[in-house]
């Protein structure tokens, strides 16, 4: 073999080389270098800009919740007039009585949304009790007014807002049974806070909406908002306590008895171990996950139903489903996942925070009711953990004293939207963890 | 000889661990550890290989673990060929696959009367639920503090009683009490006591605020001890 194909040779196989290096970088891309310490996750950052990282406030909190930090923890009573102060903000927005939906880090505030406003102005109303701050009266009435103002001719309270930026509610008006009864808790609170009447004819119109919005066995059959994909509801168990204290206040007794029908319908979804079929807005067969958010609302329509009627057998329901997620949340270090299946078991990483605020209630009141000392601690700290992500000082108004929807706020519930149900419970818990502090101070 | 086996959190060398109090107490009922299985504080030790048995002289060994329940680990207790694991630590969640790892199991101890309390600070939610402090010995199943029940006995208070010092007491009572319930248990001189899980209550880690109302709770109990004719006999 000759010295120059020799050389050529040796040049071939270079230049293959050298391609198919080329070729490798083109087809496999290297791995990415390892990220320093304490770094976000990439992947996680890939929707952030949707989310106005720019406005201040939003890119903090989204590093807050990623780094798994906490907000400096002040007083219940701290943390309970700034949360006040949010919900009045969430009103004076929209101009209407009603209270935005929330504060969306994509859309800024969000319209008003009837079913929340509903059952705000039981909280309202606590704040007055509690501070005799006439703001709370006039933002309660004014909700009130506004439910009645857009109250449809059917007696029923309307699914979803007017000019979703989403489009998720773009179905007009559609009438809704949840809702409803969520609108009538407000105008009980009203009536037995005032003694105006007007606010329990607009109750007993939509009693009349709701009751015959169950067939015999129990179940809603009408009304159903046609946001949830779900088709069976139990978390609707909630409604009917609007259902049945409209019945105690108005002496109609068929209130009261669609109401129980359809509690112990509701009933024979809850599995021994506390958990409850269909508590959820997407479930569409018995096993399907529920999500804490409408499993609590579950609970609270056995808790309020069973001290409304006196029904031993509802407050035992609650307290099954309540005592069931202490354990979820404890064995996790404090931590409660979204969503659980049938066997309590959960893969979340996140959590919805509304549902925590819910259970926090529920620990709380009926650790009272009770003088459990375990739900009273698991309460306790959970108001201490949501304190921890509720932040007092923030520049943003949208932010400061709001409750996320999801913990952290990239989860998997009202995502990067501090919505104004959750500000809602975490209100009503904070007023509860300071009755249960001065209870346990006086033991 | 039966062989026991001691799983635990230590830091010192080798040779060492055999001089830790727990193994003289079992080595005084008659039962001294034939290997350690331990897992550091912190980094494993470099001098020593991670899940293998590794012997210190011609009758007793240690294996180095970085998790009791890594399958590597698991493998290297059942080469240990164990008649009995007695489980030190304090934080662990034993899986099965430690558990089937010796002839009678793992013993270990509990800060609380069983069935009736189980999980974390258990001495606070003792006094809170106004049940004596105890130790209770058990034999481990996967669920928490729900395995057989080996011995148990009340822990004594003293006036200056502090929930740290009652632990402290505690700590060296479980000890003691492993020491004994080793010896029963492979004497075989009696049955544990298996429990039923509805029979008792898991309790967690405590709020502050429950706390002080544990602490107010301790302070009234040792009252009594105050008031008690043989204390002014103390000098």
């Amino acid at each position: 073999m000759s010295v120059g194909r020799i050389v050529t040779s040796v040049r071939d196989v270079v230049q293959l080389r050298s391609r198919l290096r080329h070729l490798k970088v083109l087809l496999i891309p290297a791995p990415p270098p390892p990220l320093p310490k304490n770094a976000v996750d990439p992947t996680r950052l890939i929707h952030l800009g949707r989310y106005r990282p720019e406005t201040p406030g939003h890119a903090e909190i989204f590093l807050r919740d990623s780094l798994a930090m906490f907000e400096p923890v002040g007083s219940d009573q701290d943390h309970w007039d700034a949360c006040m102060e949010w919900m009045l903000r969430a009103q004076s927005v929209t101009g209407s009585g009603g209270f935005s939906v929330g504060y969306s880090f994509e859309h800024g505030w969000l319209p008003a949304y009837p079913e929340t406003t509903g059952y705000i102005i039981p909280t309202l109303w606590d704040g007055f009790a509690l501070k005799r701050d006439e703001r709370f009266r006039a933002a309660a009435l004014s909700a009130a007014d506004w439910e009645i103002a857009i109250q449809m001719p059917s007696g029923a309270t309307r699914a979803g807002y007017d000019g979703d930026p989403t489009g998720f509610w773009n179905q007009g008006l559609v009438p809704a049974a949840f809702n409803t009864g969520q609108v009538m808790q407000g105008w009980n609170r009203t009536f037995v806070e005032t003694g105006e009447q007007k606010y329990l004819e607009a109750a007993r119109r939509a009693a009349d909406f709701l009751a015959d919005c169950v067939d015999d066995r129990g179940v809603f059959v009408r009304g159903l908002s046609p946001g949830p994909l779900s088709q069976t509801r139990s978390y609707y168990a909630r409604a009917a306590y609007g259902l049945a204290w409209t019945g105690v206040l108005t002496g109609v007794d068929r209130y009261v008895q669609v109401a129980r029908r359809h509690l112990d319908w509701v009933l024979q979804q809850q599995q021994r171990n506390g958990w409850v079929s269909y508590a959820s807005f997407v479930a569409q067969g018995p096993e399907d996950d529920a999500l804490t958010h409408p499993l609590a609302y579950v609970a609270e329509g056995f808790f309020e139903i069973g001290t409304l009627l006196g029904e031993k057998r509802y407050i035992d329901a609650a307290r099954r489903t309540a005592k069931a997620m202490m354990h979820v949340c404890e064995k996790r270090g404090l931590f409660l996942p979204a969503t659980l299946s049938p066997r309590l078991t959960s893969s979340d990483r996140y959590s919805c925070l509304p549902g925590n605020a819910q259970f926090a209630c529920l620990w709380l009141r009926i650790g009272m009711l009770d003088n459990s000392l375990p739900l009273m601690n698991v309460g306790l700290k959970m108001v201490d953990w949501l304190k921890g992500l509720h932040s007092l000082a923030s520049e943003n108004t949208g932010i400061r004293g709001g409750l996320a929807g999801s913990w952290p706020i990239d989860g998997g519930y009202s995502v990067f939207t501090y919505v104004d149900w959750a500000a809602k419970f975490f209100a009503d818990s904070l007023l509860l963890a300071d009755a249960a502090r001065k209870r346990l101070r006086e033991s | 000889m039966s062989r026991v086996a001691v799983l635990g959190t230590y830091d010192a060398e080798a040779p060492q661990l055999f001089g830790v109090d727990l193994m003289q107490y079992l080595a005084a009922h008659g039962h001294p550890p034939c290997a350690i299985v331990f897992r550091t504080g912190g980094a494993p030790r470099a001098d020593i290989p991670l899940n293998t048995v590794h012997a210190v002289d011609e009758e007793r060994s240690v294996v180095q673990v970085t998790d009791f329940n890594d399958p590597n680990a698991t493998d290297a207790l059942r080469r240990l060929e164990a008649d009995l694991f007695v489980y030190a630590g304090g934080r662990d969640l034993l899986r099965k696959g430690v558990l089937g790892a010796s002839r009678l199991g793992c013993l270990g101890g509990h800060y609380g009367p069983l069935p009736e309390i189980r999980g974390m600070g258990t001495v606070e939610w003792s006094v809170l639920k106004d049940r004596p402090v105890v130790v209770a010995i058990q034999r481990f199943s996967s669920g928490i503090d729900t395995g057989d029940i080996v011995m148990q006995a009340p822990v004594s208070l003293r006036a200056d009683d502090t929930f740290t010092s009652i632990r402290e007491r505690c700590y060296f009572w479980t000890k003691v009490m492993l020491a004994l319930a080793t010896r029963a248990m492979l004497r075989e001189s009696f049955a544990p006591t298996p429990q039923r899980p509805e029979d008792g209550e898991q309790y967690y880690r405590l709020h502050p605020e429950l706390l002080k109302v544990a602490e107010r709770k301790l302070a009234n109990r040792l009252q009594a001890y105050t008031r008690h004719p043989w204390r002014q006999r103390q000098p």
